[in-house]
């Protein structure tokens, strides 16, 4: 047997600057998602606009050579595709599951023609920068976690910024409250003069804002796009991440990292030179995912009202 | 509110042309019975539902609510009997819902907090404005509710059937805050249907009948018996002896049964009751008090802590609901539409959802095993069922969504009283019938007993259990604090039975 | 919003419901067309490339309803677990695991002389059965433990592909070739499913598929467990109240559809690709959502709706030929297509009035 690689702090380091990138467009994406169920709408179709996401910033970055505009895209595009969820779940109270998996394909199918459209007259290689890693003095000294924790880029600062961001605006803001009353109990709001579809709206259109920004990052920090498997998946994932974070910001977040540390196991395990098949090792993280919700199954509660389409009666 | 008209789908008239006026300090008692169109009146002053006819005046100003947010902003609060409560969120958040904050986009809780406690206490209404929704009693959201129009600065405060969920003693409170409400100038509008309360504590009276405004006077010139021939239009005779064979076999027998709700809290302790052969017994009380734990666990949708519950001498609880049901008891619940029907199915298919896979209405293989449905006898029953019960439809196959309230209930009769159950439970079996159908159910019942059937009735309407049942088992705080027998007792007792102040003891 | 009410209508007419299905049927050529002519296409040549492949020829013909095979077996399945309210969102993990299924057990036999009409029929029950159990599991994680099945399965899925990404790189790889494939060895002729109309891939998949749907509409609608299933679907407080237990019919529901789809996985394995390939994780179990939603929910339903798509896609590959374009217009088509079906079919239920 050959011998395991060298563990260093090094190792470690990029490790764990490897599950930050990896994980940060799922966690962005499941924030978005946290605020969306929370206001009493599921987004199937999270990986469609992460798709939409992804190919918007892409094709900004090699255009216009400029990765943060690609994003701002991303975003902007993600919003689009969240006004056309919220359009048809909650004015045409169509059913959101469906409507969700709808938004999946039309994103799937408009980023990979778009892709196609741009760019398959570009023979030469096609890429784009990726972002410089900004590291924070002092912080960044550290061992070992310094190296990777504080030289991030912008983006992936931004992530965490967010989080903190949404956990505020749920908590104590005036439209955080409205939120949560409009997923637990929208005939409460209603009466009070919220707008329950306003509110709805909003939620859908900012999570699919952030999700879009979680694709942006998919592109950047991948440096190319790929229909169909540069998300893998993960826009689904980061709506499993919701519920296996019981629709709070901070546990949703930090899910989808640990999710990436599985994913990136077998990375790691390739890497060290151990002899397990690498497709297999990509099962862990999904069975663990399942094993973890087995655990923590009792006692989660969803937002009374998610799911299901409000109307006034009379 | 002059000639106010609403439509309901379906062709139902709630409001045919209502005229409604009320004082500023005054307390306006609706009175009507279940389906008069008293909610549906208020809800339409509450901008909830629009009228298809007719013009409201608010302090002199022609208004056109097209949402309760507008009708809130005129100064109009509204307590529904289903409280509109976020149970997630402290009492606080949930009375600032929907209003600006002084702080822009931020919530400011703190100033909010404290109105929300210093309005509690002047109205003696107290409240900590911390404690999230799902930690307090009925008694206690309702005031939330109260508290959240209070706040708004609301004049006019309307009231839905709010003692239907407090017992006796805390209607005492009730009625004292509702003193101080109009001790502050504010308006109220009680709607009940409870001609005591009237009696008590209101100022005027309206009575509702069909959807029509029958009368408005004030409450010092009229007196309960008149008030009761207003609201029905004829009177309502006492208990009496009904001629029926005295049998001692028992049917049900419940003994030292505890149940806990899904809240956790023991909402049935030490419950004994028995049901006999050709009987109706009527279970009295204030909703709230486990009745609908104690029903659910003798039908088998919920598992007792503690005790038995024996059906013939057999034990069923625990059991489950298809084995409860082979043994031929029959459940008519509360909740028609939820869960007594399938609504998309038609009748035909509906009349089947407890025998679907035995036979007749399916073909069998070896006597055990179901195959295919028989399609000839699922008709066959359906016609036969709409003939007998009445029901009147397009068809055996019209789905039991497009029947009336009365025409549904008497299609799950039909399905529940099909079998010759030995025991029938029964909750709420004429809310919000008209007065044919109600006549028409309540005649079904005492036919099951006369059949020799076991009737166990929960119904919140005191008169109609009183005229129909052969005996009265009162609960209260899920104990059964008495058993009356006709000729046996005072009409005080009941009340005071139901308010917890008098037992009797009780034989098993 | 914008002064629209929405009121449920008392009873949906067929013939509402029928309409806005035929309405749908028809809008979606129109779109592909319209998509084409977004991206400066000729409409003539796509016309003419789009009837060509999906009926116009022999070989057209042939892949529309190779296409409509697999979508009919694995929309027919979902049919039976939505109208329980069970959300499948598995089928194409279940299909794959049914392929898988197929894989093992021929290579277990592989060097047995036994004769077709042994072996196919073990092992497309197998594919049943096989679908069956890897729906098992996310059934009995809602039922007994109330987990969202829309998650599960989803997670499953990508279990599967990985389980099958791993098997053609693994234990299941074809190793008498020189080179290293993803793939598994190809299955000996016996395991071919005999083609039913020569010079095309049209095999008694077809026919299997068919006769599914016949049979699931008869057990919907004429067996208790049929009924068990719609009754716990649209009501199922009521359900449990008269007796029913929902978990049970729910697992019942959610196997029997991964049972349909792990079939479909295993006739598309033995009637066209012969062997365990990556591409049988194609993402039509997706699509069978889509397919099954066409079809308003209803096995008889499925068979119109999932030729048509069949058509529709292989129409859309000849237009790909024809007009040199890549394959991604199928899925922009497919994705516009639902999102208008998902709201025609809105008019369906609702009336709508001005408020």
């Amino acid at each position: 047997m050959r011998t395991l690689a060298v563990i260093d702090a090094a190792s470690i380091s990029s490790l764990i600057a490897a599950i930050i990138e990896l994980s940060v467009p799922m966690a962005f994406a499941a924030l978005g998602e946290v605020i969306s169920e929370r206001g009493g709408v599921i987004n199937l179709g999270t990986e469609g606009v992460m798709l939409v996401g992804a190919i918007s910033a892409f094709s900004v970055g090699f255009f216009l050579h400029s990765d943060l505009l690609g994003v701002l895209l991303g975003a902007f595009a993600g919003a689009l595709m969240g006004l056309l969820l919220a359009f048809v779940s909650v004015s045409l109270r169509q059913d959101q599951i469906l409507s969700g998996l709808g938004i999946y394909f039309l994103g799937l199918g408009l980023s990979g023609f778009l892709y196609d459209q741009l760019f398959s007259n570009i023979g030469s290689t096609i890429r784009i920068e990726g972002l410089p890693k900004l590291s924070i003095p002092i912080l960044s000294q550290i061992p070992i976690l310094g190296g990777s924790l504080f030289s991030l880029d912008v983006i992936e600062y931004s992530a965490f910024a967010a989080l903190v961001l949404v956990i505020l605006v749920i908590g104590r803001t005036t439209f955080g409250l409205d939120l949560r009353a409009v997923g637990e109990n929208p005939a409460a709001a209603d009466t009070l003069g919220v707008s329950v579809t306003n509110i709805k709206y909003i939620a859908v259109i900012v999570g699919g804002a952030l999700a879009g920004i979680g694709g942006a990052y998919l592109a950047i920090s991948a440096h190319a796009f790929q229909a169909e498997n540069i998300t893998a998946g993960r826009g689904f994932i980061a709506v499993a991440m919701v519920y296996f974070g019981k629709w709070k910001p901070a546990r949703a977040f930090f899910g989808t990292f640990l999710f990436g540390a599985a994913y990136l196991l077998g990375s790691f395990f390739q890497v060290v030179g151990a002899m397990i098949p690498y497709y297999f090792l990509l099962m862990v993280p999904y069975i663990m995912t399942l094993l973890i919700l087995v655990v923590i199954a009792r006692g989660a509660r969803q937002p009374a009202a998610l799911g299901v389409p409000y109307t006034r009666e009379g | 509110m002059k000639g106010i008209v609403k439509r309901f789908p379906g062709g139902v008239i709630a409001n045919d042309k209502v005229n409604f006026d009320l004082k500023a300090g005054e307390i306006h008692g609706l009175l009507g019975e279940n389906g008069a169109g008293k909610s549906t009146l208020m809800n339409v002053l509450y901008g909830f539902y629009q009228p298809e006819d007719g013009a409201i005046e608010v302090f002199g100003r022609r208004v056109h609510f097209r949402s309760p947010a507008d009708a809130i902003k005129a100064g109009i609060g509204m307590v529904h009997q289903h409280l509109r409560l976020v149970s997630d969120m402290t009492v606080t958040e949930n009375v600032i819902l929907g209003l600006k904050s002084p702080k822009g986009f931020l919530l400011d809780l703190p100033p909010a907090e404290k109105r929300v406690r210093e309005l509690g206490e002047r109205y003696g209404l107290p409240i900590d404005p911390d404690v999230e929704i799902w930690q307090l009693s009925i008694g206690e959201k309702q005031r939330v509710e109260i508290l959240k129009s209070l706040y708004r600065e609301a004049r006019i405060l309307i009231l839905d059937e709010p003692t239907s969920v407090l017992a006796p003693n805390q209607i005492k409170g009730f009625f004292e805050a509702l003193q101080n409400l109009k001790q502050g100038g504010i308006a109220v509008v009680l709607i009940t249907h409870k001609l005591d309360e009237v009696m008590d504590i209101t100022d005027r009276v309206t009575v509702l009948r069909g959807g029509r405004n029958i009368a408005t006077q004030p409450t010092n010139t009229v007196d309960q018996k008149k008030l009761a021939q207003l609201m029905i239009g004829e009177d309502i005779p006492p208990m009496t002896e009904k001629a029926r064979t005295l049998t001692t076999e028992t049917v049900l027998q419940v003994t030292h049964l505890r149940v806990y709700d899904d809240r956790g809290l023991e909402s049935v302790k030490n419950l004994n009751l028995n049901v006999r052969k050709g009987e109706i017994l009527g279970l009295a009380g204030v909703s709230g008090n486990g009745q609908r734990e104690l029903v659910e666990t003798i039908v088998g949708l919920r598992k007792p802590a503690s005790g038995s519950v024996k059906l013939n001498g057999i034990e069923i609880s625990g059991k489950s609901p298809r084995e409860i049901i082979d043994l031929a008891v029959a459940y008519v619940p509360e909740n028609r539409v939820e869960d007594g029907c399938v609504p998309d199915f038609g009748i035909d298919e509906n009349l089947i959802l407890k025998d679907f896979d035995e036979s007749p209405v399916c073909n069998m293989v070896a006597g055990h095993i179901p195959t295919l449905l028989n399609e000839g006898e699922i008709q066959a029953r359906a016609r036969t069922a709409i003939a007998d019960f009445g029901i009147k439809t397009t068809g055996p196959t019209a789905k039991a969504r497009s029947l009336s309230g009365g025409n549904l209930q008497r299609l799950v009769l039909a399905r529940e009283l099909g079998g010759e159950p030995r025991l029938i439970v029964i909750s709420q079996p004429t809310r919000g019938l008209d007065v044919l159908a109600t006549e028409y159910v309540r005649s079904l019942i005492v036919q099951q007993r006369n059949r020799g059937a076991a009737v166990l009735l929960v119904d919140e309407d005191l008169a109609e259990t009183v005229a129909i049942s052969d005996r009265l088992a009162v609960i209260y705080k899920g104990e059964i604090v008495g058993i009356l027998e006709p000729n046996r007792y005072s009409p005080e007792d009941i009340g005071l039975m139901m308010t917890g102040v008098k037992r009797m003891t009780q034989e098993a | 919003m914008l002064g629209i009410k929405f009121t449920r209508k008392l009873e949906v007419s067929r013939r509402a419901n029928l309409t806005v299905t035929l309405i749908s049927y028809v809008a979606s050529p129109l779109v592909v067309l319209a998509v084409l002519a977004a991206a400066g296409k000729s409409p003539a040549i796509a016309l003419d490339a789009l009837y060509r492949g999906s009926i116009g020829t022999l070989s057209g013909f042939g892949e529309s309803i190779v296409q409509a095979t697999s979508l009919m077996l694995l929309a027919v399945g979902l049919v039976i677990a939505f109208r329980a309210r069970v959300w499948n969102i598995g089928a194409e993990g279940q299909q794959v695991f049914g392929a898988i299924s197929v894989t093992w057990f021929t290579l277990l036999v592989l060097k047995e002389p036994w004769p077709g009409y042994v072996v196919i029929p073990i092992a497309l029950l197998l594919s049943f059965i096989g679908g069956g159990i890897f729906a098992a599991v996310p059934a009995l994680m809602r039922s007994r433990l109330g987990i969202n099945e829309v998650i599960t399965t989803i997670m499953m899925n990508y279990l599967a592909i990985d389980a099958l990404n791993w098997l053609v790189r693994g234990p299941f790889q074809d190793r008498s070739i020189p080179g290293s494939y993803p793939e598994s060895p190809v299955f000996p002729n016996q395991f071919s499913l005999p083609i039913i109309l020569r010079y095309t891939d049209v095999t008694i998949g077809i026919v299997i598929a068919v006769v599914s749907c016949v049979l699931v509409y008869y057990l919907l609608f004429r067996t208790p467990l049929g009924y068990s299933i719609r009754a716990v679907g649209l009501n199922p407080s009521a359900a449990r109240t008269s007796g029913i237990s929902v978990n049970h019919v729910v697992d019942s529901a959610m196997i029997l559809s991964g049972a349909l789809a792990g079939l479909g996985g295993g006739v598309y394995i033995l009637g066209i690709a012969h062997a365990l390939l990556p591409e049988q994780a194609s993402g039509i179990g997706y699509t069978a959502v889509v397919v099954s939603l066409l079809g308003n929910v209803h096995p008889l339903g499925v068979i119109f709706a999932s030729i048509f798509f069949g058509a529709l896609i292989s129409g859309m590959s000849s237009v790909e030929r024809a007009l040199q374009i890549p394959e991604t217009l199928s899925l922009l088509s497919q994705g516009v297509i639902i999102v208008i079906i998902l709201i025609i079919q809105v008019f369906a239920r609702y009336e709508i009035r001005r408020a």
